[in-house]
């Protein structure tokens, strides 16, 4: 959508352009009714005044002689508005400025007896440097006599209306700069939120402040506390099924396993029992992706090199290449058996793929981080395919699983177990073939 | 030491009837008369003597559990748990209770006879008084080994790796400190978990040679077991339990 480039993304942004929107809306209505207010004050004003002095020049310049009177009228000019005696028709176009009605009207409102007058009103430009304009006219007093009138005052100028105009501007930035302020600090504790919310999933249980912040934050945080109550719920139910499953299977098959023991050697036997050791190892593995997905267990000081070795010797017991290198010694705090799990499944699976696989061990006391690193000169793995492969029953591809019996959660296992021990599980594919899989661990 | 010698008689508490029928069948033909039953209480009500009780942990009304504590209040008879639980938790909790071994279904059924055999030839090697079979923890040169938990630690604490074969051959050792214990003696002790393809004498040295590299991790480790030339080895640390 195009208007996505003008509509800012965060909230922060959104409300500042409302914000701007709005103000410039007040400033603009705020702008024209301060002009028109102030314009209908001045022309009624000025059309008092006006009144006043031309009702008094009338009075005077028809009781007066006819030489006296323009010396009278000149008398009766102040320094707003200049009076002239006109004989004849006046100069000024006959009717009133539109512009000009509400002078007129102000006139003939404040001194009725004007009001059967002739009157002739025109807005004549006045300084060129501020567009302003003045008010002339004149009224007929009889006798075709005309009181000319000149207002020295411009009518709103300009100048006036910019003052005002940036009066209100300047109050409009002060609220726009404060908004702004504010609206970030309301906005503070969503964003905090937001943070938070990102988390859900990959601990625990994310807990959420349901007594701080404004109170739709406060209900947001509440159903957020609630949502995750629930997928817990959910979760743990599904998980305690499927391990009830797999702990159930184990009577009906170890009769089959039995059972099979009273039937004779012969090629189907032996295959029955094959059979029986792929799902009792399938079950294991589906527990123990559970057990080591949310381990309560706590951390004992765990010698690695020893594990290392004896992992390596009993694959070697069955026939298996695999060689050792690391130090005699080396201790981290650790769940014994979900370690021993996930080196197994490296292994394992390095064996399996590889024929044949390197472990080794070492520690970068720097980074507090112990490394388990299982190579092996198989296929590997195609790039894009290595966050997949740590996934949960992924597996490289459909014609192997046949080949290959397991659920395909080793992975999965070897990066909870990583995981559940500060560290991570690391998958490269090796120069010259093969795959390396480092188990990370931290040693604290 | 001659387990053939006589007969040992074993009771199943199995609430599945058809497991029941069959492990009890397995357990005939291997040569240990062995009864079933299909409750705690049916168990409790018999008057029989056992030499084993082989119990499955969820039991309906009473479980396994229970009445292994319940066992452990009367008797040292020796049991041995299946269950269809796999956990450490529920492993360590079984052992806890006193029972010597903890198996998880599907149970092979020779490897039960094996750890049948085990645990009798432990329970009477600690009747006669040879060992220290019957102490759950074992201490030697700063080590620990908890022969119930099977497993071992190092000076200072920290868990050290071993295989059940290494196991139960750092066993036969500390049950035998400071004496010069032969390989056919080891050999018998280790029996079917000998690795690879090794002849038994071969096999021994390879498994001591394994055991004494892990004890090596820590300064004079290596030294614990000494060979002797032509004869086998001795365990040379003095063992407290």
């Amino acid at each position: 959508m195009a208007r996505h480039s003008l509509w800012p993304r965060g909230f922060t942004g959104r409300v500042v352009v409302v914000l701007v929107l709005a103000v410039f809306v007040q400033f603009l209505a705020g702008s024209i009714l301060i002009r028109t207010g102030e314009t209908h004050i001045q022309r009624q004003d000025q059309g008092k005044r006006l009144a006043e002095q031309l009702l008094i020049a009338e009075r005077i310049v028809k009781d007066a002689n006819p030489p006296e009177r323009m010396r009278l009228l000149g008398n009766l000019s102040t320094i707003h508005t200049r009076l002239t005696l006109i004989e004849g028709e006046p100069a000024i176009p006959p009717g009133i400025d539109p512009e000009a009605l509400a002078i007129a009207n102000a006139i003939t409102e404040f001194e009725p007896a004007l009001a059967d007058h002739p009157l002739r009103l025109s807005l004549a430009p006045g300084s060129a440097l501020d567009f302003s304009r003045r008010i002339e006219g004149a009224l007929a007093i009889g006798d075709g006599l005309w009181i000319g009138f000149a207002a020295n005052e411009a009518v709103v100028g300009w100048r006036v209306l910019l003052e005002t105009t940036l009066r209100v501007g300047i109050i409009a930035l002060f609220v726009l700069g404060s908004a702004a302020v504010l609206v970030r600090t309301l906005s503070a504790p969503l964003r905090r939120l937001s943070d938070k919310a990102q988390l859900i999933g990959t601990a625990d249980r994310i807990p959420f402040d349901e007594e701080a912040g404004p109170q739709e934050l406060r209900e947001v945080s509440r159903a957020l506390n609630t949502m995750q109550e629930r997928l817990e719920g959910v979760i743990t139910q599904r998980t305690q099924a499927l391990m009830a499953v797999g702990h159930d299977l184990r009577t009906p098959l170890s009769r089959l396993r039995l059972r099979i023991d009273g039937i004779a050697e012969s090629e189907d036997r032996r295959a029955a029992l094959a059979d029986i050791t792929q799902m009792t190892g399938m079950l294991q593995e589906l527990l123990d992706f559970f057990e080591t997905g949310e381990s309560r267990r706590a951390p004992e000081p765990t010698d690695l090199s020893s594990l290392c070795q004896t992992i390596a010797e009993a694959f070697g017991d069955l026939g298996a290449e695999v060689s050792y290198e690391g130090p005699d010694r080396l201790v981290i705090q650790g769940v014994y058996d979900h370690l021993a799990r996930a080196i197994e499944n490296l292994v394992d699976n390095a064996v399996k793929y590889g024929g044949a696989a390197a472990l080794r061990l070492s520690a970068d006391p720097d980074a507090g981080l112990a490394a388990v690193t299982v190579e092996d000169r198989g296929p590997g793995i195609p790039g894009a395919e290595i966050d997949r492969m740590m996934r949960p029953f992924e597996r490289l591809d459909a014609a192997r699983s046949d080949r290959l019996p397991g659920m395909g959660l080793g992975l999965s296992i070897a990066a909870n177990v990583a995981e559940g021990h500060g560290g991570r599980l690391e998958l490269a594919n090796r120069t010259g073939g093969g795959l390396r899989a480092t188990l990370l661990l931290a040693t604290k | 030491m001659q387990i053939s010698e006589r007969i040992y008689h074993i009771a199943l508490v199995e609430d599945d009837g058809a497991l029941r029928t069959l492990l009890t069948r397995h357990l005939r033909q291997s040569g240990f008369p062995t009864r079933g039953y299909a409750t705690a209480a049916e168990f409790r009500a018999s008057t029989e003597q056992y030499d084993l009780i082989v119990l499955d942990v969820m039991l309906p009304a009473t479980s396994g559990l229970d009445l292994c504590r319940w066992l452990r209040q009367r008797s040292t008879v020796p049991v041995i748990f299946i269950s269809a639980r796999s956990s450490h938790t529920d492993r360590i909790v079984g052992l806890e209770l006193g029972a010597d071994d903890y198996l998880v279904k599907p149970v092979d059924p020779g490897e039960l006879v094996a750890r049948i055999r085990s645990v009798l030839r432990r329970s009477q090697d600690a009747r006669e008084g040879e060992g220290q079979d019957n102490v759950s923890i074992v201490r030697f040169d700063g080590w620990r080994m908890d022969r119930r938990r099977r497993e071992l630690f190092a000076p200072e604490g920290p868990r050290v790796s071993i295989s059940e074969a290494e196991f139960d051959l750092l066993g036969v050792f500390v049950g035998s400190p400071q004496r010069v214990i032969g390989r056919d003696t080891l050999l018998e002790h280790s029996r079917n978990r000998l690795p690879g393809n090794e002849s038994g004498d071969r096999s021994v040295d390879v498994l001591v040679s394994r055991l004494r590299r892990k004890l090596g991790s820590v300064d004079g480790g290596r030294e614990l077991i000494r060979t002797v030339r032509g004869v086998g080895y001795v365990f040379t640390a003095k063992v407290e339990s």
